[in-house]
């Protein structure tokens, strides 16, 4: 009878000792989670910040000024525009794996052909004088 | 009772004990009350002052606080309605981040807990510039709880009067709307008032989405295009420049889509502060500046001619004079002096042969067309910025004849582009957006055009460019179309030459297009380079030119060179590539 009265009373102070020593470092972490949480929100913030700043630093006409400057690059031209397949050692098959995944439209797949005309033709004084 | 005591055996002391104990009770029982009376009034008495406190608080915070806290109430009004969260984003079709939102500190004052003002004043003035240091030193003198300074300092600035460290100066955080690209959307976005509240433009428009309650809500994704808008801003920045006109407008117009890629008017303003800009600069010139287009509209009178059946592609009129009509006389500005057929009446822009056309069309014919391609209502889209064309007052024959050129009919360049747009698309009015996929499920609607016109009036823009007014439009490569346009503004109830509208609306490629262009000028002056010509092929077409050779390449699009080259000033021959093959086309 004492006996177990003194396990239970072991038991006892062993769980309150545990329940407090969680509590606390429940509590701990709650706060290092607030913490953190209001860490995450500012570096949102400064990311936003940032970003809003990029997008200033990096507008076109920017751009242009600073590339003129400091770049010999001029803007792209359609010369410049090359197909796939007028790549001297291009392969079928990458080709074929290029517009499988969207990368490249091959010809006829980007213009869909409008309907094609009949060159029609009027013989000289076909004319009419309409009114 | 009394008298069955007598009666009784019990003894007298006891009896007597007993009632000297009743007295007794009696006694203590009076002693009791008269001593809880007195608490109880020292109870009511605490209540009293107690309540007597709070009335006299209540009446000193209601009545004579109430009398001087007018500003402190704005205060409180002001932090109600303030926004919670911060406004949400607006993105272009890319990704790219358009307007935002900042968080700013505001600074107010309590001028009554304020020793110095005029020294305060003078430390203020010379943080913030531009303000009325006079009338500022008169608000911090006045006694009163509260009073704005200045909203929406920079973070340099409150460190500045952080470092003052008068007590008296007090920040009240708030959200700022920020356009990274300054100018470059002020007309399609439009601006917020001080409190973050859409005034003007999309941000109007999509108040309740843009202003949201959660926190939670997706940025606003809109269908322009931040490169191409940059392209064809640059390049009407340069012909205005070049040209010394007052303004322009710009549009770019997916045709498939409806969505918008690009809307620019010129001059721009600062978003951030439309307050102190011009207001011919805030005027969209794109969406609500309504012109006398000109010789665009000769499309429309062709793709109408065409559809009724009045002419055929073969057909023609006699364009050798001037056509005299009720003190009118109607010229052509590149004047053939002899019979025209109806490609030539286009690519030349003979204003007589479509006079002459419209009076076989008919006037109600005409009028029923033009209104089903969207000319005689506002353009729906999602800007509150929008305006309904002037139509002739009355449709007599003369009007029937100058609307059929473009004159005596005022409608927005974004009525033009939409309208090209429908007729070299799929021949059926085109809902235009500016949200990115904002015409997603939308039913086309009825056919104004069969196929075989919309290829006729393709082919007919194509041969504008490649042999008519709009050589200079002819990007390499694109096969670009269009239509050019020269129209004399009304000054004062007359036409001037000096004051006129250039413009250009073209489609590329020219065989199933894939995007409008348009480009308009207001009051170009004529320069040495184009011999003093300020009409729309030498201010407007190379605009278009330049902005499709840009974006041509970053759309995607393949360039074609190997088209055979047109027979020189032959209108009778020309070149149509129709996606498949090349056709040489004679008639």
């Amino acid at each position: 009878m004492r006996f177990s009265n003194i396990i239970c009373l072991l038991i006892i102070a062993a769980a309150a000792y545990t329940l407090y020593s969680v509590k606390y470092s429940v509590q701990a972490m709650d706060a290092e989670i607030a913490v953190l949480k209001a860490q995450i929100a500012e570096e949102k913030e400064n990311v936003h910040v940032l970003s809003a700043e990029w997008t200033f630093l990096t507008r076109p006409e920017r751009l242009s000024e600073l590339a003129a400057r400091y770049l010999e690059a001029q803007p792209v031209h359609g010369h410049q525009l090359a197909e796939l397949h007028d790549v001297p050692f291009s392969d079928e098959n990458i080709v074929q794996m290029a517009s499988d995944n969207g990368a490249y439209d091959p010809p006829g797949k980007a213009l869909e052909p409008a309907p094609s005309i009949r060159p029609g033709i009027i013989a000289a004084g076909g004319a009419r004088y309409v009114r | 009772m009394f008298g069955s005591y007598r009666d009784n055996t019990t003894p007298p002391q006891k009896e007597n004990r007993k009632s000297s104990r009743i007295v007794l009770l009696k006694n203590t029982g009076k002693h009791a009350l008269e001593r809880s009376r007195k608490r109880l009034v020292l109870v009511g008495l605490g209540f009293v002052i107690c309540f007597g406190a709070v009335s006299v608080r209540l009446v000193e915070v209601a009545v004579i606080r109430g009398m001087r806290s007018g500003e402190e109430a704005a205060l409180a009004t002001y932090r109600a309605n303030k926004p919670k969260y911060p406004r949400t984003d607006i993105v272009d079709r890319n990704g790219v981040m358009l307007a935002t939102t900042l968080r700013t500190a505001s600074l107010y004052a309590k001028p009554d807990q304020i020793r110095h003002p005029i020294e305060v004043a003078e430390e203020l003035a010379a943080i913030l510039p531009g303000i009325n240091e006079k009338e500022l030193a008169k608000g911090l003198s006045s006694g009163r709880s509260f009073m704005w300074v200045r909203r929406h300092l920079t973070p340099k600035q409150q460190q500045q009067v952080h470092n003052l460290g008068e007590p008296g100066l007090v920040f009240e955080p708030e959200f700022k709307r920020i356009y990274p690209h300054k100018g470059l959307f002020s007309h399609a976005l439009g601006y917020v008032d001080v409190d973050a509240k859409g005034i003007a433009g999309v941000e109007k428009h999509f108040e309740n989405y843009l202003h949201n309650d959660e926190g939670d809500a997706a940025p606003l994704v809109l269908s322009l295009d931040m490169r191409i808008q940059a392209i064809l801003r640059e390049e009407l920045q340069k012909a205005v420049a070049d040209f010394s006109g007052i303004g322009a407008a710009g549009i770019v117009l997916d045709i498939r889509k409806g969505e918008l890629l690009s809307l620019v008017s010129l001059p721009e303003f600062d978003p951030h502060d439309p307050g102190y800009a011009d207001p011919d600069h805030i005027f969209n010139r794109a969406t609500v500046g309504t012109y006398e287009m000109g010789s665009t509209f000769k499309t429309f009178t062709m793709a109408l001619g065409l559809e009724s059946g009045v002419v055929n592609l073969q057909s023609g009129y006699d364009a050798s004079k001037p056509i005299r009509i009720a003190r009118h006389t109607i010229n052509d500005d590149h004047p053939k002096n002899r019979w025209l057929s109806v490609p030539e009446i286009f690519a030349y822009s003979s204003n007589i042969g479509t006079a002459r056309m419209i009076m076989d069309i008919g006037v109600e014919r005409q009028r029923a067309f033009l209104k089903a391609l969207g000319l005689f209502e506002p353009v729906s889209i999602e800007l509150p910025e929008t305006a309904t064309p002037q139509l002739p007052s009355q449709w007599s024959t003369v009007s029937s004849m100058t609307v059929s050129f473009g004159h005596g009919i005022s409608v927005t360049p974004l009525h033009l582009a939409r309208a090209v747009a429908s007729l070299a698309g799929n021949g059926a009015l085109l809902p235009v957006t500016l949200v990115k996929g904002g015409n997603d499920g939308k039913e086309a609607g009825e056919p104004l055009l069969s196929p075989a016109n919309v290829v006729n009036i393709r082919k007919l823009l194509r041969l504008v460019v490649e042999q008519g007014t709009g050589s200079k439009a002819n990007a390499a490569g694109y096969r670009v179309g269009g239509k050019t346009g020269t129209a004399e503004k009304l000054k004062n109830g007359r036409y001037s030459r000096d004051s006129r509208l250039a413009s250009f609306v073209g489609i590329f490629p020219a065989e199933d297009p894939r995007y409008v262009v348009l480009a308009m000028v207001d009051e170009p002056k004529g320069i040495k380079r184009t011999y003093g010509f300020a009409g729309g092929g030498w201010v407007a077409a190379p605009v278009v030119n330049n902005v499709i050779s840009r974006m041509g390449p970053m759309m995607g699009l393949r360039p074609i060179y190997d088209l055979p080259s047109k027979k020189q000033n032959d209108p009778k021959h020309w070149v149509f590539y129709d996606g498949g093959s090349v056709h040489a086309v004679s008639f």
